[in-house]
């Protein structure tokens, strides 16, 4: 199956990432565009950052197809979104004529209507193989969906599906005469019923039994009702098939529909970038973590005047262990803190970043706790804040995977505050064993001291008098 | 009565509120709970054992197994042919159920020689006769039924026309299915709607059509029904009671957990070493600690003391539970034991019943001096937490004097009780064993005297202080010199 999000049948597994909202993404989304649809998306996509950097490049040349406007994504959003309109018309009527019929909808009915549904999908694969035919993309993404629109649309069997659509879209139990197949089961139950051929013609009983006059076998004395309800056995039996068709061809088709979505974004996202008049690069992926004049996204799409915002390097080579940032209120450490964690987020995309130049280490997850004084936690039998938040960096301590990126931003400051760093350092020493390195804002100054002497613990600090640059304690 | 499970009357019975005690109902089912409920008599403990060490040998577990999965079948087909309603079900569901009749007589044969399955064998004899028959008139039944099995209708506006139809056209959805496979589409399902029921008024028109067939197929049905005797029906329930335990038995050998058949001693006595409470395996998951358990006449009374959370509870559960086990022919947890024929079994738990508030000490009181009263070294009785309600000075009284008229009686008992008191009496205690100030080990062990209280516990709750992180940090398996 064909997706425009993840070359392959690769599907990510993992839980999505948390908390990214305490980093402001739902207004960075919000700032890019105010469809909801399109936002949902994206934050979909976002929320699991990609880690091998061949899917991430798959994305990549998507986005640059589209942004380079080979074909408008747009359009071919609103087609693919076709496929949930038909379906979703096609279980529309159905329902209206079950309410119709008292809960028992007359089958050859839903015959019709099931048909008619397959006919129209037919139609639109067409529809969207006339706009592929004459388009030329580079990616692998794109070139794959042309193909496989291209088989469908060109393919024998299609033609034929079509034609018995437009067949039994108007098919009359009243009207017509239908051959079934009856088999009688061990337990003497109709296992076999099914539909061979229907005819409008008066004759065409006569030659569906191959003899002019009365078929061999005899004639069943049968109510004109119990017939019907053969037929209609028979008719749910061919609507079935005709509900596959329209399943597969809606579970292939329906899911582009929100990975062109997260398209639309990206496009609109480019254009934003563009519009603030900063550099955006997509990263080298390597093995360290090297972005040069980073803006932070946020301020960058919010602020009146983006030219204010003031870019920041960030670095978290191979061989570190951790990143410390302290600084005064206000001094930027959070603002920092969030442009490193989105361009990390937004690179795993398959997006841009708003960047002079930048290489990333892709980590194998991202995990995020924000200050519990900036989070909403709930009451219950739990007794406090601290006690909340400690269950949250259980969970993140136990979770933690080799090649993860931990991003802490004032935890453990609800506490005693020496007590807080030396729970917090202990804490930090664990994820480091287990493979995972961190990012921490803090306050708590006890946590210098406690990594004062280790080289592969960087301690920055963000100074509001320095032009809110973060830089080397 | 032909039975897999009884030859003599039982020996007894348990009372439901054991069962709800020691909290079996919620885990096995209320069949097996009804088997369990009856205590067999010492020849028919043998008797079951016999099947259950079979049971652990694969040839004859596949043998019993294919037994029972055709007594189930029978029983099935016996129903659907028993409730068809209409000629044509009944004709089609005829050979089912005669074919599984002759299959579940002749999965009955067998060479074993206990005294169970020698019955199982001489009533399979007795029926062979009938059997042989029946395989003719099946034969027969099923040419018949060939013929009208399979038809084709036309139908329009003029009627309904009905032929028989040798060969297999394509309906319209195989099509449909076929072009869909080749387009990428692969149906995971059989793409059949389910079999539907025949309207009688269809079935009168088929047997118009084959009227001969129909009526030949009836009289034989006539001669043949007389020759089905189904009472071999009732083995189900007993075969399901054996497979259940054994499957039991099974979880508990896949989590080490020790299985024995016990002795069963001629002297009043409950002796096993490494016991376990099978109900953990159930639960899935947990520690199982096995215990030793020693009672036997002149000491067939104890306390059960110490800490909270510290396998009080799970040691007497584990020793109901085998007992009830041993007295079903059951398999027994432990690595070996040794236990006499109990004939009664009693518990007691106050805070199940509701007895902890105040004000029904007196009638909790006299009624289990009245039961005390009745015992004997024949019944195995368990008291948890009793006299709650009672304060401290006056319940350590009366727990001692109920567990002195138990010992005077000969009858056996174990009693959970926080009452530290009462490790100043003749009765001897069985304790949890703490190490290292709070870490319960689940080991019970005698032991005379002994008030400590255990009562605070500590709990480091989240596993994130520096002793359980440091020792994480060593689990990842590196240097501490950074720490």
């Amino acid at each position: 199956m064909i997706s425009l999000l993840y070359e392959s049948d690769f599907r990510d597994k993992r839980d999505a990432v948390a908390h990214l909202d305490d980093l402001m993404l739902g207004k960075i989304l919000a700032a890019v565009t105010p469809d909801i649809r399109l936002q949902n998306a994206a934050r979909e996509v976002l929320e699991r950052p990609l880690t091998d950097p061949a899917q991430v490049e798959y994305r990549r040349e998507i986005v640059r197809d589209f942004a380079a406007r080979k074909m408008s994504v747009e359009r071919l959003s609103a087609l693919f979104g076709g496929f949930g309109d038909i379906r979703s018309d096609y279980n529309d009527e159905k329902s209206r004529l079950f309410r119709l019929f008292g809960g028992r909808a007359d089958s050859s009915e839903l015959l019709g209507a099931a048909a008619g549904a397959v006919q129209k999908l037919i139609e639109l694969i067409n529809e969207i193989y006339d706009i592929l035919r004459g388009r030329t993309p580079k990616s692998k993404g794109l070139n794959a969906l042309k193909e496989r629109i291209t088989e469908l649309s060109e393919s024998q069997d299609l033609r034929y599906l079509y034609n018995l659509a437009v067949k039994f879209h108007g098919f009359s139990s009243a009207e017509n005469t239908t051959e079934t197949e009856l088999i009688i089961d061990q337990s003497g139950k109709i296992s076999g019923l099914g539909l061979i051929s229907t005819q409008k013609s008066e004759r065409a009983q006569k030659r569906a039994f191959g003899r002019k006059s009365e078929p061999e076998g005899g004639r069943a004395a049968l109510f004109p009702e119990e017939a019907g309800g053969i037929i209609s056995a028979s008719a749910k039996e061919l609507c079935e098939a005709f509900e596959f068709v329209i399943s597969s061809l809606c579970g292939e088709f329906l899911r582009l529909n929100y990975d062109l979505n997260f398209y639309t974004f990206a496009v609109k996202y480019c254009d934003a970038l563009k519009n603030a008049g900063v550099p955006a690069v997509y990263a080298d992926l390597g093995d360290d973590t090297d972005i040069r004049g980073l803006y932070d996204l946020y301020l960058l799409m919010t602020l009146p005047e983006p030219e204010a915002v003031v870019a920041n390097d960030f670095r978290l080579s191979n061989e570190v262990k951790g990143m410390l940032i302290t600084g005064k209120n206000s001094s930027g450490k959070t603002v920092y803190l969030r442009a490193a964690a989105m361009a990390l987020i937004f690179t795993a995309a398959g997006l841009p970043i708003p960047a002079k130049a930048a290489e990333i280490a892709l980590p194998e997850e991202i995990l995020l706790q924000m200050a519990s004084a900036e989070r909403a936690y709930h009451g219950g039998d739990i007794t406090g804040r601290f006690e909340e938040e400690v269950i949250d960096i259980k969970q993140i301590a136990d979770g933690a995977a080799p090649g993860a990126l931990v991003v802490l931003n004032e935890v453990f400051q609800t506490t005693d505050y020496t007590e807080g760093a030396e729970g917090l350092y202990y804490i930090l020493e664990l994820l480091n064993r287990k493979g995972a390195k961190w990012v921490l804002v803090t306050h708590l100054k006890r946590l210098e001291k406690l990594f004062e002497g280790d080289k592969r613990v960087i301690k920055l600090r963000a100074d509001e008098n320095k032009d809110y640059r973060v830089l080397i304690d | 009565m032909l039975s897999l499970l009884n030859l003599r009357e039982p020996a007894g019975e348990i009372p439901a509120s054991v069962f709800s005690d020691i909290s079996l109902d919620k885990l096995l089912s209320g069949r097996e709970i009804a088997v369990l409920s009856h205590i067999c008599a010492p020849e028919d403990i043998s008797a079951r054992q016999e099947i259950f060490m079979l049971l652990e040998n694969k040839p004859f577990y596949d043998w019993l197994h294919e037994l029972y999965l055709n007594l189930k079948y029978l029983e099935k087909s016996k129903y659907l042919f028993e409730n068809s309603s209409h000629e044509v079900e009944r004709c089609a569901l005829f050979c089912g159920y005669a074919e599984s009749y002759v299959s579940a007589v002749e999965s009955m044969k067998n060479s074993y020689k206990s005294k169970f399955l020698a019955a199982l064998n001489g009533e399979a004899a007795l029926r062979d006769t009938q059997l042989t028959r029946l395989k003719e008139g099946i034969s027969e039944h099923k040419k018949l039924w060939g013929i009208i099995s399979n038809n084709r209708l036309s139908i329009s506006p003029n009627g309904v026309y009905v032929k028989f139809a040798a060969d297999k056209a394509a309906t319209v959805s195989d099509t449909v299915y076929r072009i869909c496979e080749r387009l990428g589409y692969v149906s995971t399902s059989d793409n059949k709607p389910a079999a539907s029921k025949m309207s009688p008024r269809l079935a009168d028109a088929l047997i118009g059509l084959w009227r001969g067939e129909f009526r030949q197929m009836a009289l034989l049905r006539e001669e043949l029904l007389p020759l089905i005797n189904p009472d071999i029906l009732r083995l189900t329930d007993d075969l399901e009671f054996y497979f259940s335990m054994n499957r039991l038995r099974e979880k508990a050998a896949a989590k080490r957990v020790s299985v024995c058949y016990p002795e069963i001693s001629e002297e009043p006595r409950y002796s096993a070493r490494g016991l376990s409470d099978v109900s953990l395996i159930l639960k899935d998951g947990s520690k199982i600690v096995p215990n030793d358990i020693e009672m036997a006449a002149g000491e067939s009374a104890f306390f059960i003391r110490g800490a909270n959370g510290g396998g009080k509870t799970t040691f007497v559960r584990a020793a109901a539970i085998n007992l009830i086990m041993f007295l079903s022919g059951c398999p027994v947890y432990a690595k070996s034991a040794e236990i006499s024929p109990f004939t009664r079994i009693i518990t007691h738990f106050p805070e199940n019943e509701g007895f902890s508030s105040g004000g029904r000490l007196e009638n909790e009181v006299k009624r289990l001096r009245e039961v005390v009263e009745a015992a004997d070294a024949q019944c195995f009785m368990i008291f948890n937490e009793t006299f709650t309600g009672a304060d401290e000075q006056k319940g350590t009284a009366l727990a001692l004097e109920l567990m002195n008229k138990v010992s005077e009686k000969g009858a056996f008992a174990l009693f959970v009780t926080h009452f530290h008191g009462v490790c100043e009496g003749e009765i001897p205690s069985l304790v949890t064993v703490v190490s290292g100030g709070s870490e319960r080990t689940f080991k019970i062990v005698k032991q005379v005297g002994g008030r400590s209280s255990y009562a605070q516990d500590i709990l480091r709750k989240y596993g994130l202080d520096r002793e359980s992180l440091m020792s994480k940090i060593k689990e990842a398996g590196n240097d501490q010199s950074a720490l």
